[in-house]
Formats: structure tokens, sequence, C-alpha cells
């Protein structure tokens, strides 16, 4: 058979490794042939291709140095960098989903890249290690983006396939059916974005009725962070040709920079020309999300998973926020839903069997923990008995309860919902001193600054009731400070920080 | 003329406090200046007093900040420290809620005056807020050496150090009383304040007024981060015990959406009470008022679990009330074995002497043919509602009534012989409220126990 049918066959199956090996045996024979030399720059093309419009970890220095941001104190609901104003009639049950822990945003049913980023804070960048619980990565594109020279160098032993400094890339530009994948194995392959935009420029010049480059160069631009050179091309391309790729790349600029309605109308404008594409509606119910528009999120997460029922960021998503609104049964249906399509993962199984808690079917409960035992990490196994604990405090079983809870620490040694269950326990035990030193703890291990807020109260409470007014005050500012520092006023703060100053200045 | 100012001031520095700047020295100059004299101790502690004024205005404007510095530039020029400017430190640092540091400045401060009454009582009062009670009372004695006749200041912080130490216990609540005292301030005043509208809200509740607690509880409700588990358990409460309207016999629709309103509202209690115990998961009231909740709806095995639950969480206030109703769910569930043995514990440890108690017994012994023992139950349910009568403790009237009905069933006079086989089939409905407030005033409980007996 002719080695290039067997490859191109290779190719279909997605088998890019042996594609790789007949195409360089292949060349070395004949170095001139375009057609091996084209297959096998897509072969290595597709083996690092990345869907650029999906999200992506934004690290600080982006946030940092940002120079597109508008204004410095945006009106709410306008950005994704505030962290969200809870308590205002945004949902009547403010305190029904838990806030993450370090963006001040409400958990989201799905760990994605951007749920994590928010307000930067380059010390806390500095001081947190990309540990168990990672704030934001420092730099987050180098390890995508940097070529890896070692293994090049391994699968060619002669150098590297193209030397892309000896190129000609304006005999390439010319040829059209070359022109693509050469583009391509220099923005996927090699990272050279700079040569990948001067060759985009080029072709663009020649035909400037091809959108495919126009996106394309939005793409180098805003890979080299030109993100309003960017927005320009891919709404020049979006309007020359309404391919959804076009759309789905615009609301990821507008999303990047921090116009979160702009990308949400990107997103529906695309989702007009193409209603059967879960993609689109999947974006917006996120930024929904990261608004903390909850109601709308589902909505949209709903819709897309009408159209497509296996998309498991939408069951996902759905489910938790059917938990969260007092649904446990459906949400339990979604996550079934999930085990039946072979997505088993801690995470699911525990929290079909906090359904199963939650609606009280403890038999199913128990072998769905099983399950999570089976199957969980370390991170995952502090949470796994934080639950247990609290489900065995809500039974009474204090002790076992506070088993669990020492479990839990002893797989992560700073969990504060952990020590905050043991000293909600110590707590109501009468014993008030054991409970401030476990939450104090607490606030050492996660540093003053990123010690949460009930935390704080619950400190400062004890403290008082101990009669320590001076720590209870200093707490209570504290806890005061990190809530209007987050846009929310909460009412028990405020009350308690009231009656400590009418404490100490009562004459 | 210039050499005898050099002079004088050569003179002067040695004897001021440690501490100060050469700077202070006055450079001779030319000019009508040059004659200044310069200062005694007694000028520059004048001086250093003459600004009190400002500190005082600064700190009553609460501008610490101004006031912080200009103590300092006083205190820099003057090169003396006025006792004054200390205690004004102290008060500002307490102002901050620096207590230690206040502590501090007011420790220096009598250590320059040991006279002074108003240092003596902040520290006092800071000792107190430090726990440092000790302390504090020893200041009470110094100050009652320094002045005998002493206003209320001294011994309100004498008291509240005592009560500290001796971990007085508190005080018994007067229930009327406090219901009139409250009526007065929320209807006089119109104060918003929620722990005021909780605990008027559930007078009301208790006084069967479910709408007007209702709407009390909504008013807290406005502010969505005030929702407290004690708000919530009892706006479950509420919704669970608003009656089932009457539906109208002519009208199938109407039937039908009274019972979906009816629906609606165990709904509703259903969600408020599980929010509330995701909340407080630790407190007991709420587990036992889900567990009859979840009686209510018939399902049992559920609420046995949440008994359990409430009676292991409340070990340290034991209620008879859990017991007795696991023991009717124990009955429900078909257990009667560990139906019996609740009962039993039931009896022996009514320590008010319940006889709600006795007469659930009663019943249940009765359904199981045990007759003679059902007899005795009995008469120690009529022995306990005429004790009860005695005493004055109200006794509801269902009580009374199935007392009468089970002694027609069975002679309660000690001969067991004539009871008739005839098993009992009434629905009794036998409800005792528990009255406690805790000191936070917050919590309500209507904890029911219900007897239904069917086939």
């Amino acid at each position: 058979m002719d080695p290039l049918y067997v490859a191109l066959k290779l190719f279909e199956l997605r088998k890019y490794d042996q594609v790789d090996k007949i195409t360089t045996a292949l060349l070395e024979r004949n170095p001139q042939d375009e057609a091996l030399w084209t297959l096998k720059m897509r072969a290595l093309t597709q083996q690092v291709y990345v869907d650029e419009y999906e999200m992506e970890y934004e690290d600080v220095v982006d946030q940092l140095m940002d120079e597109s941001a508008m204004a410095a104190r945006p009106r709410p609901g306008t950005s994704l960098r505030q962290p969200v104003k809870t308590g205002v009639g945004v949902r009547p049950g403010a305190t029904a989903r838990p806030m993450s822990r370090r963006t001040g945003r409400p958990v989201s049913g799905m760990l994605r890249p951007s749920s994590r980023a928010t307000t930067a804070n380059m010390r806390n960048a500095m001081t947190t290690g990309r540990g168990l619980q990672t704030s934001q990565p420092l730099t987050a594109k180098i390890g995508r983006m940097l070529r890896q020279g070692t293994a090049s160098m391994l699968t060619t032993p002669n150098g590297p396939f193209i030397v892309l400094s000896r190129l000609n890339l304006a005999k390439y530009t010319e040829k059209k059916y070359l022109a693509k994948p050469l583009f391509e194995y220099i923005f996927y392959h090699d990272h050279e974005t700079a040569l990948a935009l001067q060759m985009a420029n080029a072709a663009h010049n020649l035909d400037n009725r091809d959108w495919w480059w126009l996106s394309r160069r939005g793409l180098c631009h805003y890979r080299l962070a030109l993100q309003r050179e960017a927005e320009r091309d891919m709404k020049e391309a979006a309007s020359q040709q309404a391919h959804p790729d076009n759309h789905l790349y615009l609301s990821k600029i507008y999303a990047r920079i921090d116009l979160p309605a702009q990308a949400i109308e990107s997103y529906k404008a695309g989702g007009v020309n193409f209603p059967a594409e879960p993609a689109m509606l999947v974006g917006a119910a996120r930024i929904f999300e990261e608004l903390d528009d909850l109601a709308n999120s589902t909505l949209f997460y709903r819709d897309a998973l009408k159209i497509d029922a296996m998309n498991f960021e939408a069951l996902a998503c759905v489910g938790m926020e059917c938990y969260y609104d007092d649904q446990p049964e459906l949400a339990l249906r979604y996550y079934r839903r999930l085990l039946q399509m072979g997505v088993h993962s801690a995470e699911i199984f525990i929290n079909v069997g906090m359904c199963c808690f939650v609606s009280q079917q403890m038999d199913l409960m128990w072998s769905a923990f099983e399950n999570a035992f089976l199957l969980c990490n370390k991170e995952q196994l502090a949470d796994l008995f934080y639950n247990l604990g609290y489900i065995c405090a809500c039974s009474g079983e204090l002790q076992y309860a506070q088993r669990c809870f020492q479990l839990s620490l002893t797989s992560n040694n700073s969990n504060p919902e952990a020590l905050a269950g043991l000293a909600q326990i110590a707590y109501s035990e009468g014993d008030r001193q054991k409970a401030v030193s476990l939450l104090s703890v607490s606030v050492t291990a996660s540093g003053k600054e990123d010690a949460s807020m009930e935390t704080l109260y619950n400190m400062a409470v004890c403290c008082e009731e101990l009669g320590d007014h001076g720590s209870a005050f200093h707490y209570a500012q504290m806890a005061h400070t990190l809530a209007s520092g987050l846009g929310a006023v909460d009412k028990d703060v405020k009350d308690l920080l009231l009656r400590l100053q009418a404490a100490i200045h009562s004459v | 003329m210039s050499t005898e100012a050099l002079q004088n001031s050569s003179n002067a520095f040695p004897i001021t406090s440690p501490g100060q700047y050469p700077s202070i020295i006055e450079v001779p100059r030319k000019g009508p200046l040059q004659n200044k004299p310069e200062k005694t101790i007694l000028q520059q502690v004048q001086d250093s007093d003459s600004r009190n004024w400002l500190y005082y205005q600064l700190f009553l404007r609460q501008d610490f900040d101004a006031c912080d510095v200009s103590l300092a530039t006083t205190e820099a020029s003057a090169g003396v420290q006025s006792t004054y400017a200390i205690y004004m430190k102290g008060l500002i640092a307490k102002r901050q809620g620096k207590l230690d540091d206040a502590l501090n400045f007011m420790k220096q401060c009598y250590i320059r005056d040991r006279m002074n009454w108003e240092v003596l009582k902040e520290l006092t009062s800071l000792s107190y807020l430090t726990r440092a009670y000790q302390e504090a009372l020893s200041y009470v004695e110094l100050a009652k050496e320094l002045e005998p006749a002493q206003d209320w200041f001294m011994a309100h912080h004498q008291g509240l150090c005592y009560e500290r130490i001796g971990e007085l216990s508190m005080g018994q609540h007067d229930f009327s009383r406090g219901f009139g005292n409250l009526a007065q301030a929320v209807s006089g005043t119109k104060t918003q304040d929620e722990s005021v509208l909780l605990a008027v809200g559930s007078v009301m509740q208790r006084k069967v007024d479910i709408d007007g607690a209702l709407k009390k509880y909504e008013a807290i409700l406005q502010d969505p981060s005030a929702a407290s588990p004690a708000v919530l358990n009892n706006v479950g409460l509420c919704y669970l015990a608003k009656p089932r309207k009457s539906s109208v016999p002519k009208k199938d629709n109407a039937k039908g959406s009274a019972d979906e309103e009816y629906s609606q509202h165990i709904l509703y209690a259903v969600g408020c009470l599980k929010k509330a115990q995701q909340m407080a998961p630790l407190n007991w009231r709420i587990s036992c008022n889900l567990g009859y909740l979840m009686r209510e709806l018939r399902l049992y095995a559920t609420a046995s679990y949440y008994f359990m639950a409430s009676i292991r969480l409340g070990t340290k206030t034991p209620s008879t009330e859990a017991y007795l109703m696991l023991a009717g769910v124990a009955d429900n569930l078909e257990i009667s074995s560990q139906a019996n043995q609740v009962y039993k514990y039931c009896v022996k440890h009514n320590s008010s002497n319940d006889p709600v108690v006795y007469l659930n017994y009663a019943t249940f012994l009765a359904r199981e043919g045990e007759k003679e023992r059902a007899a005795e139950m009995a008469i120690r349910c009529r022995d306990a509602v005429t004790e009860w009568e005695q005493i004055g403790r109200p006794v509801e009237s269902s009580i009374t009534e199935m007392l009468r009905l089970l002694k027609t069933k069975m002679p309660i006079p000690n001969s067991p012989a004539g009871v008739q086989d005839s098993p009992l089939l009434l629905a009794t409905r036998v409800s005792t409220s528990n009255l406690d407030i805790t000191s936070g005033g917050s919590h309500e409980v209507l904890v029911s126990a219900q007897v239904e007996q069917s086939n």
C-alpha cells in the first residue's frame, strides 16, 4: 500500500505519533514533497492543539499590569474583578450557597480556571504556594506556551522539523494550500506568536476578504495581550463570516478586558446565528455565574442541557444549584446522570452522598461515601471527612463528629471548616477557651489576611463571652473590614461591633 | 547680653527632663526676641497643661489622629510629660480598642497621681474588660479608701467582677411582665430591632397568633443577612401551625386549592427548618422540631432519626418530650418492644409529673392488651392531673377529655376484672408546649406530643 495513503488514514484515526514516524521516514527520501510536509506539520500541530476559546488561567501579572481596566471602582455588576456584593437583595437565601474561601464568590459546580481568579493581590500570590489551596498562578502561560525543547530534540535527532528563521515566509504565504497549516504549526506548535502575526498580516494583505486570516490575526494579538486590536480583528471576522469560533473568541476577549455584559451580548448574538451550539450558552452561563447572577446562569445551563444532554459542566452546575436551592432530589438526578456518563470522581460521589443525606436517604448515602473513599485524593479526603463530620454533628453524634473533623485535619492540617466544626463542638460543650484556641489555629494557619469572616466573627464572639473585650474588639474589627472589603454588610458582625463598642465605652 | 542669654540657656538645660532634644536650646538671635526669658520648670508644666482644652476638644470630635499629633508636638516642645496627656492617650487607645495600651497609659497616670479618681475609674473598667477581675477589684478597694462616699460606677463594676468570678446564674425571666414591656417597646418607639421583634413574635406564636408572628418574622427577614437559625425555626413552626383551611364542600376546586395551600405550607416549613438545621446543626430544638414535622408527614423512620439526634444533642437539657415522641414513632413503626422500653424510660424520668406521659403509655398498653398496667397508668395520669390542678399548672382540656374516655373503657378503681375487650379506637390529640425562653430571648419551640391511634 502507498505509505502516504496509510499516513493519511492514520491521520484520520488521530494516530498522530505514527503519522509523524511514517512522514519523517518518507521525507528523508524526498524532502521536497509538499504533501508529506503538510501532513507532518498537521500531525505535529494536532498533538498540541488546544481550543483557544476555552477559559484559561489569568495570572496575577496580567491582572496587575492590566491597562484595559475602565475604572478602579466599577459599578456593581459590571466587572468580573470585583467580589460579588451579597446581602442586598441579590438572592433571598444569601446564606444558602457558601462563599468560596478566597474569591468571595459563591462556590461553583465546576472548578474552572477562571472560577479562582479574582481580586489580584500580588502579596497573596507570592506567599501562597500552588499547593492544596491554590490561589492563582503567578504566571499562567509559561506552562502551555513554552516549547518543549528537549522533547522535540528527542523526536527529531537531526534538529527541529522546520527551522523557522530560515523560512521564506513570503513565499509560503502565497501558496494558499500551505499557508494555513504552516501558520497553525507556528502558532500552536512553536509558539512563535510574533512570526505568526507577521504571516497573518501578510496573508491578510494578499486577500482581505478571508475571515480565517482575520480571526487568526486576532488570536495572535490576543496572545500578545493587544486585546483592543484582537477585538477589532474578531469583530471584522465575525461580520465577514458568522462562524461559531469567531463569536466565542470575541466573547472571550470581552471577558478578558472585563466587559462581562458585552461578552454575554456577544454570546447571545452567536446563539442567534447558531441556536444549536451549546458552547455559546455555556459561555454565557459561566459569565453570569461569575457575576453571581445564579438564576440566569442556571437558566442558560439548562438551555445548554436541552441541546447537549451530555455536557457535564452544565450538569454539575445545575445539580449544584438544585442542591443549594433545597431540591436535593433533583440534584441527585443530575449527579446520577453524570455517573451514568462515566464521570466517576470523588467529588461527584461526595455530592451524591450529601444529596442523599439531605433528602433523608441514609441507606444510599453510605455506599456513595464508600465509593468516594475509594476514589479520593488527599485534598478530597479532607473535604470528605469534613462532610462526614457535619453529618455526624447533625445526627447528634458529637464524638464521631469530632473524630471526623480531626481526620479531616490530618489530610489538610489547616482546613478552616474542620477547625470551625471542632470549635463549634467545643463551644457547645461550654469550653470557650478550647474554641478560641482552635479558631486561633485556623487564623494563624491561613494568615490573618486570609482568615474567613466567619472565623473572625466566631473568634470575636468567644472572646467576648470569655470577657476579653480587647481581643474581641480586635477580631470584630478585622471581620468588619473583611466583610466591607468584599462589599458585603453582615448584620451580625455590625451588631457585635456596636455591642463591643458600647461595652468598652460604657462610661 | 548675648553671652548672658547663652549662659542662661545652658543653665536651664540640664534640669529639664531626660529625652529632651538639644534643638530646644534657643540660639540667641538679634532683635527683641533676644530678651525672651528662658522658661522655668513651672512655666514648662503650665505650658504643657495649657493646651489640655484642645486635646479634649479633639477627643470629643473623635479626631484621634489629630489629637495624637498635637499631643506629640506639645510633649516635644514642652519637654515635660503631663499626666493629662498620658490620660488622654489612654482614652484614645481605649476608644480605638487597644485595651492593653490603654491600661499601660492609665497605670503610668496612676503612678504620677495616686489621688485621681477618674484614673482609678478607667483602671477599674479596663481591668474588667481585659479579664483581670482581681486587679479590678483591688482598684475598687483603692477607690474606696480614696473616697468612701463613691458613686454607682465602682459598685457596678465590683458587682460585674464578682459575677464573672462567681459565675452567678442568670435570674429567672418573668414571662408575662416581659411581654408587657416588649409590647410597649415595639408599639411605642417603632423600633425595628430584630431581637425585640423575635421575642415578640415568639410570644405571639405561643399565644397562637400565627399570622401576627409571621409578620414580625418577615420584618426581620427583610435583611437577608439577619436570618438566624432561631428566626428560621420559628417561621417554620408558624407555617406548620397554620390551620388547614376548612374547605367549602360545594366546590371541588376550592377544596383542591386549600389542600394545595396546606401542602405548600408544609413545604415551607420543611425548607425553613432544614435551613435552620443547616445553620445550627448542634441545636437540639431544631432537630426535635424537624422530627415532629417528619412525623406529621408520616415519615416515621426519618422522624425517629431526628428525635434520636435531638436526644443525643440535648443531653445537658434532657426533655421527656423527645423521648415521648420517639416512643410514639416507634409505635407508629410497629416496633412495640422498643416503644414499650422508651415509654418506660419516660415514665421513670418524668420529673415534672406530666400527665401526658402516663396518658400516652396507658393508651399504648391498652392497645397492646396489657390492661392491668394500662389501668395503673391511667390512675397515675389522673393523680398527676389532680396534682397539676392543685399546683395551678394548666392542664389541657384534651387531656381530661381523653382521660374521661379511658375511664369509660376501663374501670379506673383498682379491680381490673371487668375490662372490656374492645380495642381503643380513639384519636387523641394531646399537646403540651414547653415554655422556656433562652437567655438570648430568641428561641421558641412548640413541641406537641401527639399520639394518633388508628388501626
